[in-house]
């Protein structure tokens, strides 16, 4: 069973996901979940700075706003998990496991500071290259997904 | 031994508090970063602001090529909540007044 999302006549999707892929989500997801909850510096990329200029704005907008953003970005993760088995998704989970796939992909990325140009060759440790295969196959993964949502 | 060093308080808070002009209007940008892929970026800006492919690709491609593209203007309380929109789907998104 080959990993698969499609787009079916009434707006869901099926979905097909290995085991293997399956397993690793179940493991890449929790941790994911807790560097958000900890405000590990790892997720700055899930949280830009909106106002680079007005310092003030900044601080405003973070209390305001800031909380809402955090449990939007451990949603998608939440519905990850709860549909990690699922073979049907609905738009809205079909969404937010590519936001979620992303968010995996930018923590990885950032972990790794990959460039556009970063290749296995540039990773030496064990660790570190089976980080970078993780965010590629998270690439191809979600490449499936917005071809699927997209329909294109 | 070193001596610890002391830094003043003005220098460690650096500030940046550009007036904001409740008269002009602001813009939404998206900056380039290593990680996001073109397919993903160009799909989120059909999605959240309607343009069509084309559009889409080619802010997508002004901001891998040229570093960053504005992609939405308005009022603040707009341009806040397409920058919100924005980080939930992950993209490096700022907002800045309109020169």
């Amino acid at each position: 069973m080959a990993l698969s999302f499609r787009r079916n006549g009434d707006g869901s999707f099926t979905m097909t996901v290995p085991v293997q892929e399956r397993k690793l989500l179940e493991q890449l997801v929790p941790q994911m979940r807790e560097l958000i909850e900890q405000g590990d510096s790892l997720t700055w990329r899930l949280f830009p700075n909106p106002y680079p200029e007005h310092d003030k704005a900044a601080d405003q907008y973070r209390e305001l706003i800031g909380g809402d953003l955090i449990r939007k970005h451990i949603a998608a993760l939440d519905t990850v998990e709860a549909t990690l088995g699922a073979k049907r998704l609905d738009e809205d989970q079909m969404v937010q496991w590519m936001q979620a796939i992303n968010e995996l992909r930018l923590v990885i990325g950032t972990r790794l500071e990959v460039t556009e140009e970063s290749d296995l060759d540039d990773f030496v440790g064990d660790t570190e290259r089976s980080l970078f295969a993780t965010y590629n196959y998270l690439g191809y993964m979600l490449e499936h997904i917005v071809t699927a949502i997209s329909g294109e | 031994m070193t001596a610890p060093v002391t830094i003043p308080v003005d220098d460690v808070e650096d500030q940046r508090d550009t007036t904001i002009d409740p008269d002009r209007p602001w813009i939404v940008l998206v900056w380039n970063d290593p990680i996001n892929l073109m397919s993903y970026v160009t799909h989120v800006l059909q999605k959240l602001f309607g343009y069509d492919r084309e559009k889409a690709t080619n802010l997508m491609l002004d901001v891998h090529e040229k570093g960053r593209a504005v992609v939405a203007n308005g009022s603040r309380e707009k341009c806040e909540l397409d920058v919100f929109r924005l980080h939930e789907h992950g993209l490096w998104a700022t907002m800045s007044q309109d020169n």
